[in-house]
Order: structure tokens, then sequence, then C-alpha cells
């Protein structure tokens, strides 16, 4: 659960407790992962989960009243698409504790990146009157739950495509190419994309079994990976005004850039790392292959 | 089924953007094309869109351009009636998903290659942003298609019957807002609905907008627009669009004194 200051009285933990979300495949439960390495537009999401909401509980904590109207709801936002919409609406009343089954259907095409699901217990409509520091405005959150889920994960973080280097300004003989845009505020869905050279075969079929990888396919990807990350942090690195503090938006290449480097280099501060890679650029190559554990899985 | 469009490389992009520089009308026409060598798909989401198919959306675009005045140089109110007729057709007929329509190398295809005379008649001399889409809610296709898919709804008569209600330069300054505001086609769809029926009480159109997205923008952090039914949501909305009105109002009221004195 994340918490807000927020300008009215909200209820404590013990209110409003929600379980795991579970992912529906074929009519069976599964935990839901962190990551859906093979998903694609064409994919739906069907998620379950449960929601203990102790309105008595609420009311004491809030200052409102049983002829509240609340709304249990379930908001999604994908960073792919930079879309949002609900996905749940449940009205709550009354008093006493009750057991809310989520039960929601996403359409994969308004779906892609990061999927954020945000359970809200929230005001239904406005009030004129009640008790000082209580909810007021219809929408006025009282509290919510978040879960995050990558949707394409492991290798396709981003777009790829396979294509004939023969015909692009790529030298015919490399395997990959990583496109960034030089507008670190653009959305990363749009500003990443992974050229796969088609004339290279093995460096295909690895990316193709990203989600079930044979041993010589994590061979490949954990080479392509660590070339990534490094072609990425250089990209970063090169832009002078790009630093952990620099404000870009949520789904943009530059908060992108930013979120590699915290995981990569934890505590280590974009200047001090632009200072290692102009000192010593060796080092430096070799330091990224350090932090992003080369091999390791193959 | 969702369709693929092919993409147009940024260096590409950049290249062409340069290479027309200096071309007029019918040498970019003659310049137009289904396919470019070094155009790419994603590996996977839906059918890849053949040249026949890029071919068709070619003649509609330009249909819709002649409609227009194209080649001759379009008025303002030309300019408009063909960009609402383009967003509905574009977004109608193109079988884009949004996550696929988020990418700016579709739409710098649309713009270098497939129809390039056309964005050009409808920007002269264009930024780069309005044809490399470096920036689609500038583009000359992409923002038309977001604009469309913001206001979509299929329980109307006519789905994109909302497209009318705000001007270019209004809608932009929604989108331009897309992470708090114009990322959500529900709360798009809600202003719309009380910017229509808002009695203005003779305050500027865009000055009144401004205020009222402002507000909205101060409320996001602890409301959850998405939350409430449509009538609540209205509600809401109304209560801060005549905020905005009276703010408006009295501010001018406010000016016009200190004139006075």
């Amino acid at each position: 659960m994340s918490r807000r200051a927020l300008p009215f009285r909200t209820p404590g933990d013990e209110a409003v407790k929600a379980q795991q979300w579970v992912l529906v495949v074929d009519g069976e439960g599964f935990e839901l992962p962190e990551a859906l390495p093979d998903w694609d537009y064409q994919m739906s999401l069907h998620l379950r989960n449960e929601v203990h909401v102790d309105l008595d509980a609420v009311h004491a904590s809030t200052g409102l009243t049983p002829d509240a109207k609340l709304s249990l709801v379930v908001v999604w936002t994908a960073t792919g698409s930079g879309l949002r919409g609900t996905a749940q609406r449940v009205p709550l009343s009354g008093e006493g504790a009750h057991t809310v089954e989520l039960d929601v259907e996403l359409s994969g095409t308004q779906l892609g990146g990061l999927l954020t699901l945000d359970t809200q217990l929230v005001l239904a409509e406005s009030r004129e009157t009640g008790a000082i520091a209580s909810p007021r405005r219809g929408g006025s959150v009282l509290w919510t739950h978040t879960r995050t889920l990558y949707l394409q994960g492991d290798a396709p973080q981003f777009p790829i495509a396979v294509v004939d280097f023969e015909a692009t300004q790529l030298p015919t003989d490399s395997a990959w190419h990583v496109q960034l845009s030089e507008e670190l505020n653009t959305a990363t869905m749009g500003a990443l994309l992974l050229l796969v050279n088609e004339r290279k075969k093995p460096v295909v079929t690895a990316f193709q079994n990203a989600a079930s990888p044979r041993p010589i396919d994590k061979v490949y990807l954990a080479a392509a990976y660590a070339d990534i990350a490094r072609t990425m942090i250089e990209h970063a690195l090169a832009d002078p005004d790009f630093n952990h503090d620099s404000e870009y938006a949520e789904d943009s290449l530059g908060a992108t850039l930013q979120s590699l480097l915290e995981n990569l280099f934890p505590h280590m501060s974009v200047q001090h790392l632009r200072q290692r890679r102009e000192q010593s650029p060796n080092l430096f190559a070799t330091e990224i292959q350090a932090a992003v554990s080369i091999f390791e899985e193959a | 089924m969702s369709r693929l469009y092919p993409r147009l490389l940024s260096w590409h992009a950049k290249s062409l953007y340069a290479d027309y520089r200096e071309l007029g009308l019918p040498e970019l026409t003659a310049r137009h094309d289904t396919t470019h060598l070094s155009a790419v798909f994603v590996a996977t989401g839906g059918d890849r869109v053949g040249a026949p198919e890029l071919a068709e959306l070619r003649a509609k675009v330009v249909a819709l351009a002649t409609e227009a005045g194209y080649p001759g140089e379009p008025d303002q109110s030309a300019r408009s009636r063909f960009d609402l007729a383009l967003a509905r057709m574009l977004h109608g007929e193109m079988g884009l998903v949004p996550a696929e329509a988020a990418s700016g190398d579709v739409w710098a295809f649309l713009s270098l290659v497939l129809l390039p005379d056309v964005a050009y008649w409808r920007y002269p001399g264009p930024p780069r942003d309005r044809v490399q889409a470096s920036d689609i809610t500038r583009h000359v296709f992409g923002r038309l298609w977001w604009r469309a898919h913001l206001v979509h709804d299929p329980s109307e008569q006519d789905p994109h019957s909302a497209l009318t209600i705000l001007g270019e330069a209004a809608f932009d300054q929604i989108y331009a807002r897309r992470r708090a505001l114009g990322g959500s086609p529900y709360l798009v769809k809600a202003i719309l609905r009380v910017w229509g029926g808002l009695d203005r009480g003779g305050a500027n159109e865009r000055e009144v907008l401004r205020d009222f997205l402002k507000r909205l923008l101060r409320l996001a952090p602890f409301m959850c627009f998405e939350a409430m039914e449509d009538r609540h949501l209205d509600a809401e909305l109304s209560r801060a669009a005549h905020e905005s009105v009276q703010a408006v109002q009295a501010k001018k009221q406010q000016e016009h004194t200190l004139a006075a004195v």
C-alpha cells in the first residue's frame, strides 16, 4: 500500500486489505509475476483479486457516515500506450465488513510497457456536509494499493524488429543495433527500437526463444543484453543534461535510462559515472559487464 | 486484429527531411512510395500492412486533401475541415492499436514516405516534429489519430462526434497535459461534455480552458477522476469549470478597475 499526504482523513491499514493479484489463464489462476516476457498486443489480461473492506473502520477513521457512497475501483495505466482507464468499479455503502471480488479483463490493444494497477477506495460522489477534514469531493482517494507488471520482459523490454541490415545504413555483418531517440522526454516505447540482423540466424533465433531460451540462446541473449545496456548507458552519459535529478515523464526514455543506471550502479552519481567513462573507457565498459552479471544465467 | 505499419528509422527520417527541404509538391508526389528499403516492422503484435493497403490509404488521404483544395493553398477553415475528416478516417480505418500508434517511426513513414506531398501541403516548410514525429502530439498525422482516439465513443451514432467540440489549439492544451489528464479517454470525453455545455458568460475561451485545466491538475494528486460514474464526474468537472469562469471574469473585472484608476 502506498501513502500520500492528502487534504482529508484516510483509513488506516486495518480498514482495507488487498490480497495478491492472480493472473487467470484458461480458467486457472497463477500468482501474477513481475513480468510477462511473451506478451504482445493480441494477449488480453484476465486478473482477479480480493479486497477486504471494513466500512465501520473506514467511517471511524475518515469521519464519513454510513450514507456516504464509496467505490472500490481498479484503474490501469500503461506506459506503452500512454493510456489510463477504469477496469472495474464496485459500489460500496452501509456498514460492516465486505469482501469485494475483483475480476478484470484488460484488452491487450490498449496496453504495453509498464502496466500499473491501482486499486482504490474512493468517495463516489461529492458530499456537502461532513465531519472536520472528512473527504468531500467526489473521486477523493481514501486508500490505494498499487501493483506493476512489465509487459514484455527479459530480452524484449522494447520493440524489436528483425531486418536485413543490407537494406539499412548499418554494417551488414553486425548482429544488432539499438536505435535510441535523442529526445529523452519521448515515450520509451516509441523512442527505443532494437534492430536484429536477419542474416545472423542464431541471434534471431535466440531473440525468438527469449521467453524459453535454450542454453545456446542464453549465451547470445547475455551478450546482447550487456551490449545493449552499455549502449544505453553511453547514450545517457553523452547527454550533458542527463542526471538522476533531471525531471522526465514517468514513461519517457529519460526515466528508463535513470532507472537502468540506478539498477546497475546503485548509489553512484551520474557525474561519477561520467568521470569513470572519460578517464578509463575500457575499464568502464568492463564494469558494465560486471553490473549486468554477464553470462551468469548462461 | 491489430495492424502493424512500417516504421521509418530515425536517421532515414532525418535524411528524407533534409532531402525534401527544397522540393515542391509535384516533386514530393513523385517521391512518394508504399515501401522504403529501410522500413521495419516490429516482430509481433499483429498483421503487417501490405503495399496495396498502403496505396489505398494514400488514395483516401489524397481524396480528403483534394476536397480541402489540395494542391492549392488551403485557408484556415479548409485546414480545419481536412484535419477533422482525416482524424476520423485514420482512426476508423488504419486498425492501429494505441501502443503501436505511440511509435513516432510509424508516423514518420506516413509523412515522409507514403504521403510527403500531403504532409508538406498541410504544413508547408514544416518544422521537423511535424513530419519526423519526434513529438507525436505535433505530428501532421499522428496528433489527429490520437485526438480521434481520445474522444472515440463507440456507443454514439457518430463515434467521433466530440471531435468538433474543441478547436485544435484548445485540444492541444489537454493533450499536452497527457500524463495527468490527456491519457484517459474517459476523462477527456467528460471534459469535452462539460466544456460543450458550459456557459462562459463572455469570458475568453482560451483563458477559461487554461484555468480549468490548471484546477484539474491541482486536483489530480488526490482525486481519481476515472473512479466516478459519468454524472458524478461531470458534476465535479462542472464545479471546477464554473470556478474557472468566475476566476477569469473576476480577473477581467479587476483589470478594468485598475485601468480606470
